[in-house]
């Protein structure tokens, strides 16, 4: 019976855990540190492809950038 | 002297169990990968061959892992990028590749042959446990010539995600929760649908799953099953959440695997949209006709009470076919559940019937190889 009880416990403990990263990810995830033109073409799909690999040439795709 | 009785011959061979099935197994695959292998001489032989469409993306992020955001592709002029493959398939492959010295090329295929003979023993016991008696000979022997094969002998994750999906689904059946929580994490890290199929079957669990055959655990309450489905669920969870986190890190977009779909020309519609669209166009027709025959499939296997099998394909064709219909002949129609059911549905027939069915199969799984030699549009 203890042994039940503390099998409980621990999984209990384990999705505590496992839910406090994957909310942290969840969160991270949804605030996406990109370029401008990353978020227009990708996310937003408001810019053309041409458009996209021109900045892209242009050198404004490189790093992250966190708005 | 006594003629050569080949239906008496599958009948003595229709209740074989453990390993002995699976050498009958090895065997049927062992036939099948010398005869793919036959057909791929004239293009160089089986590993250059089998390697068609996304085979070239899975050996990029084996062998150098995922492009950074400044990097540029020959694919589509820039836009296409390696973040829309999952990590797990490419991952064995460079192991094995590091482990054995060959090409990751090489190694990739070695695990689908590896991994198929595996898929078709599971299906087999997953047809045990539910307590559905087929010829096991004729069952297995479907599995091996069924046209729509092709992918677990070729450099795609299939293998490996079928593996995992079959083995949560036993683990689940045999009451193995923690072995299921291991698959489940390798599963939301192997496909993009593999998550789904963990909260699918997490629900599965908690509201139908049968009880364990262990007396002391029969007595459990709503509480006790809705703690295990959220640990299913929070294990597989993790696995998805540490690639949305080195995706961050990578290049600041987590779900990058999602949002990359874009260059792909994909994207959300209600998914009959998606069907016409492709029945209008001129060089997606067939996948098209391919979406129908789902549909068709999925209906089929509702009526037939398949609930897990029909929730799973349901979910995942939904999810596929939303957001465009290319490819959905793998998705489905190449998806372990479709094939056990399709396998399911031929070796009830009469014998006759089921012998014809099965030699038909196996001359189209003969073209069906030969049109993916060909890199052809008409498979993806």
């Amino acid at each position: 019976m203890r042994f039940v009880v503390f099998v409980k416990v621990v999984q209990i403990v384990l999705i505590a855990v496992l839910s406090v990263w994957n909310i942290y990810a969840l969160k991270v995830g949804m605030n996406a540190c990109v370029p401008q033109p990353y978020q227009d073409y990708y996310m937003r799909h408001t810019l053309p492809l041409n458009a996209y690999l021109a900045a892209v040439r242009a050198g404004e795709v490189m790093h992250r950038v966190c708005q | 002297m006594k003629a050569f009785n080949l239906q008496g011959m599958v009948q003595r061979f229709s209740t074989l169990r453990g390993a002995r099935l699976m050498l009958v197994i090895l065997a049927m695959s062992g036939v099948q990968l010398f005869f793919n292998a036959v057909l791929a001489i004239p293009w160089g032989g089986l590993v250059e061959a089998s390697c068609r469409w996304d085979c070239t993306w899975y050996v990029g992020i084996a062998q150098n892992g995922y492009m950074p955001l400044s990097t540029e592709t020959v694919y589509n002029a820039g836009a296409q990028k390696n973040w829309a493959f999952f990590p797990l398939y490419p991952i064995i492959s460079s192991l094995v590749s590091w482990g054995l010295g060959i090409k990751v090329i090489t190694s990739g295929l070695l695990v689908n042959i590896l991994l198929w003979p595996v898929i078709v023993l599971l299906c087999c016991k997953d047809m045990e446990l539910r307590g559905i008696e087929v010829n096991n000979l004729l069952f297995c022997l479907f599995f091996i010539v069924y046209p729509l094969n092709i992918w677990y002998y070729s450099q795609y994750s299939e293998a490996v995600y079928g593996v995992l999906l079959m083995g949560m689904l036993v683990s689940l059946r045999l009451y193995k929760l923690y072995l299921a929580c291991i698959l489940g994490f390798f599963l939301s890290i192997s496909r993009p649908t593999g998550f789904l199929m963990v909260i699918c079957l997490a629900a599965w669990w908690f509201f139908t799953a049968r009880q364990p055959e262990d007396r002391s655990m029969q007595e459990r309450t709503m509480l006790d099953r809705l703690r295990e489905a959220a640990l299913l669920v929070s294990v597989a969870g993790a696995g998805l959440s540490a690639f949305v986190l080195y995706f961050y890190d990578l290049i600041g977009d987590g779900f990058a695997f999602a949002h990359v779909e874009k260059a792909w020309g994909r994207h959300f519609l209600f998914f009959p949209q998606h069907i016409l669209i492709a029945l209008e166009s001129a060089d997606r027709k067939i996948f098209g006709v391919y979406a129908i025959y789902v549909m068709v499939l999925l209906f089929l296997m509702w009526r037939k009470k398949w609930m897990v099998n029909a929730l799973l394909l349901s979910t995942t064709a939904f999810v596929g076919a939303s957001t465009g219909v290319v490819a959905i002949e793998r998705h489905i129609l190449a998806n372990p559940l479709a094939i056990e059911f399709l396998a399911y549905l031929t070796v009830k027939l009469p014998y006759r019937e089921t012998r014809n069915i099965l030699v038909g199969l196996g001359a189209g799984h003969v073209c069906f190889v030969l049109i993916w030699y060909m890199n052809t549009f008409f498979l993806t």
